[in-house]
């Protein structure tokens, strides 16, 4: 145990040092300004689950369905947890920069294993803590419930992560085993997650829809417990003090995760061998070659890194899915739900003033630009040494990041456009707000990557996910397309002024953040 | 003619760390310029800022007569750089690669083609430029990136242990390319920790010490009767 526990605590020490506040004296810097981006970000996200919590406790209070808030948000924590996890398969469990030593070392390969999953819990267990102890307190004050709900909660709090911790692992395993038998196994990966993160957003959306619906009775504790059992046995076990239920669930998930834990150590050596294993032709034949401007060879070699990693051509491209998804299903799914909902007065011309700005949020999402530098890791050296101005570095950064977006906002503009029956400026506005939003995101994100770099990470989800840059970038995408809506919804501003203000704001701030890229911007790369 | 001169280089990294202190160094046209010391002398960071990967405050770097600081583009240009332990893209197949950095550099069709043709069936690594970076042994990714620096025919090549990762035939045939180059009136400086080579292959050697330069001249007059070993030893006593 205490070689697991050594293990686990070298681990978590490199994983989270991107945070900088645990380092040691005498060693890396600290970095004050990232450890403050994330314990705001904690804080942000523990303020959304707060404020989460609220609106549907009202919901289930009105329904007189109280109790079933505390495991509503457990079924919620769990969607997060495995749609955070199966990124971090590869990476956190396989695949790691430190297998070849750690597996030269007379450690027996299962506490390399579990040293490995203890890693993940932990990182996990974090996230599960930000997302439920404000919920806890929402609860606690709508509620007030008896002194023995808190000492069950905090109990219970540990085991909640490890079902969809283990599930996602399984899926990640599956997914990265699968693929790794084609020759374009990142391309298959990533085919295989994109089914899978669009299934748990169909889920937590139905679970949304039917969490707003406040149904009398047991019909919605049996949908909850329907959509994950555990959950109902989390609702009766730590809300109703039914001990045997509370009982069944750290049972369940204690014992799935030794099973998982004896399982994978038995396989480890095989499975990281299948998944990490490269499929190789070697018969290359020289041709003839193609020459190109410096400009296209930056892009084509950034596209290619966005569509060569899943994780990253997830984050970048999940948002714009999405949104295609939405319009599909609006227009020819559902076209009957949308036209009665049409038919309520004015109804048509708030969604008309909003789906400008309910775009620009799902644009917004589309940040490649902003772990672009990061991403460059150790090969940053090879765009120090090439004869190409940073300008040119920057501006195939931000065209890749433009190229993400526009093809399918396009298309997407054109449907809904068909379907609304929108004028020529109501068009127009529907597209160019969003893109407008695309270009200060692309540029803002680059900036704030310059800001924040962080060149040396061993695994690609700390970058793509957790750095600094790209927490800064999508918050700030999404506050920039939510303040309009405030303003349409809220205050009641007339839509023109809206639009017209949002453009010259974005537009001015997309000609500031440029000429700070190419001054502040253009020195801080030469100095990485 | 000089194709790089340094003068009154020097570096301090954050916490006052000073890596290389007022060195001074000239290598001409032709020169294969070895350049030698213990680990944490002040090779890489010299050779990373010539490169101009590496900013710097002190001293001037001129490279064919041009100011790293002023020109780093047409600096670049005309030179070659490969780190000690060269970090490629992994994404990108060996072909993509060496084409990438071909079109960065603007080498055309037909050079670009005969170039990756004559040294990648030298270093047999041919048949291997269609498979991903991420499949390549060390050796092959050493292969590559050498590959890739002289794709363009540089004026002045800058290598960080060349060597290192090499089996005995590829670092036969770089040493062969590194004086093919240099006939042809380029320059290459290079670091490495294997004297033999140094000795046997450089028309030239500096020594650095704690960031400063202890002795630098042709290899003739720096080990004059004895070994480069035996002389590096020495110096490296002395100097203590």
């Amino acid at each position: 145990m205490k070689m697991i526990l050594r293990l686990t605590k070298v681990q978590l020490g490199s994983a989270l040092d991107f945070i900088s506040l645990f380092r040691k004296k005498n060693t890396k810097p600290k970095n004050k300004s990232v450890s403050l981006i994330f314990l705001m970000t904690g804080i942000l996200f523990a303020l959304i689950s707060g404020a989460y919590s609220y609106i549907f406790g009202l919901s289930f209070q009105m329904a007189g369905q109280l109790t079933l808030l505390p495991g509503f948000m457990m079924a919620v924590v769990c969607i997060v947890t495995l749609t955070m996890t199966i990124y971090k398969v590869k990476g956190t469990l396989f695949g790691t920069k430190d297998y070849d030593i750690l597996m030269s070392l007379p450690v027996p390969t299962a506490y390399i294993v579990a040293s490995r999953i203890l890693l993940l819990y932990c990182i996990n267990f974090f996230f599960t803590a930000i997302l439920a102890i404000p919920n806890m307190i929402i609860y606690g004050y709508l509620a007030r419930p008896p002194f023995g709900f808190y000492l069950r909660f905090f109990f219970a709090l540990a085991f909640v992560p490890l079902v969809p911790m283990i599930l996602a692992c399984v899926f990640g395993i599956l997914a990265a085993a699968i693929a790794s038998k084609f020759r374009h196994s990142n391309l298959v990966n990533t085919i295989l997650f994109l089914i899978l993160i669009l299934f748990i957003f169909s889920v937590s959306f139905q679970m949304q829809q039917e969490g707003q619906i406040a149904v009398l009775g047991d019909v919605l504790t049996r949908q909850i417990e329907r959509m994950y059992p555990l959950a109902g046995m989390y609702i009766h076990g730590v809300v109703e003090g039914n001990f045997i239920q509370l009982g069944a669930f750290l049972a369940i998930s204690g014992s799935a995760f030794v099973v998982f834990c004896v399982i994978i150590g038995k396989l480890f050596l095989k499975l990281n061998t299948s998944i990490t294993g490269v499929s190789t032709k070697s018969n290359y034949k020289i041709k003839e070659y193609k020459k190109t401007t410096p400009f296209r060879a930056l892009f084509f070699k950034e596209i290619k890194r966005v569509f060569s990693s899943t994780i990253y051509f997830l984050n970048s491209c999940i948002s714009m899915i999405l949104m295609t998804i939405a319009v599909l299903v609006v227009i020819i799914v559902k076209p009957e739900q949308m036209i009665q909902i049409l038919q309520v007065p004015k109804m048509m011309s708030l969604i008309k003033q909003m789906m400008p700005f309910l775009f620009a949020i799902l644009v917004g999402m589309t940040f490649s630009a902003a772990c672009s530098i990061s991403l460059e890791g150790k090969s940053l050296w090879i765009l120090r040494s090439v004869p190409v101005d940073v300008k040119t570095i920057f501006k195939s950064k931000i065209a890749v990041n433009l190229i993400l977006v526009l093809p399918l906002l396009t298309i997407n503009t054109i449907l809904i456009g068909v379907f609304f029956e929108l004028s020529i400026l109501e068009f127009a506005v529907t597209f160019f707000i969003p893109v407008l939003y695309s270009g200060l995101v692309s540029i803002g994100g680059l900036l704030l990557n310059l800001k924040f770099p962080l060149l040396t990470w061993t695994n690609e989800t700390v970058v793509i996910k957790q750095s600094a840059a790209s927490m800064l970038t999508s918050l700030g995408g999404m506050l920039c397309g939510i303040i309009p809506i405030l303003l349409l919804t809220i205050f009641s501003i007339p839509a023109k002024w809206i639009f017209a203000g949002t453009a010259l704001v974005v537009g001015l701030l997309i000609l500031l953040f440029w000429k700070l890229l190419i001054t502040w911007g253009i020195k801080r790369f030469e100095s990485l | 003619m000089s194709m790089l001169k340094i003068k009154n280089f020097s570096k301090v990294y954050k916490g006052g760390k000073k890596a290389v202190d007022k060195l001074n160094l000239t290598v001409e046209a032709g020169d294969i310029y070895g350049f030698i010391g213990h680990n944490g002398a002040g090779k890489t960071t010299t050779l990373r800022a010539i490169a101009g990967v590496l900013d710097f405050e002190e001293g001037e770097i001129f490279i064919d007569q041009k100011s790293i600081h002023e020109k780093p583009i047409a600096c670049k240009q005309v030179m070659a750089y490969i780190p000690d332990n060269p970090d490629l893209y992994e994404h990108l197949s060996g072909i993509q690669y060496l084409n990438f950095i071909a079109d960065l550099f603007q080498v055309d069709k037909q050079q670009r083609s005969e170039q990756i043709s004559k040294y990648a069936d030298a270093f047999e690594l041919t048949k291997n430029l269609g498979d991903s970076i991420g499949s390549y042994s060390h050796g092959m990714k050493q292969k590559l990136a050498v590959i890739s620096a002289l794709i363009h025919k540089p004026k002045l090549m800058l290598l960080d242990e060349p060597f290192v990762g090499l089996d005995p035939k590829a670092a036969h045939l770089l040493k062969g390319f590194m004086a093919e180059l240099c006939n042809e009136g380029s320059a290459i400086f290079f670091s490495t920790h294997v004297l033999e080579v140094a000795e046997k292959l450089c028309n030239k050697i500096a020594v650095i010490k704690g960031g400063k330069l202890i002795a630098d001249g042709t290899t003739e007059e720096v080990k004059g009767n004895q070994s480069l070993e035996e002389v590096f030893m020495e110096l490296i006593e002395d100097f203590k």
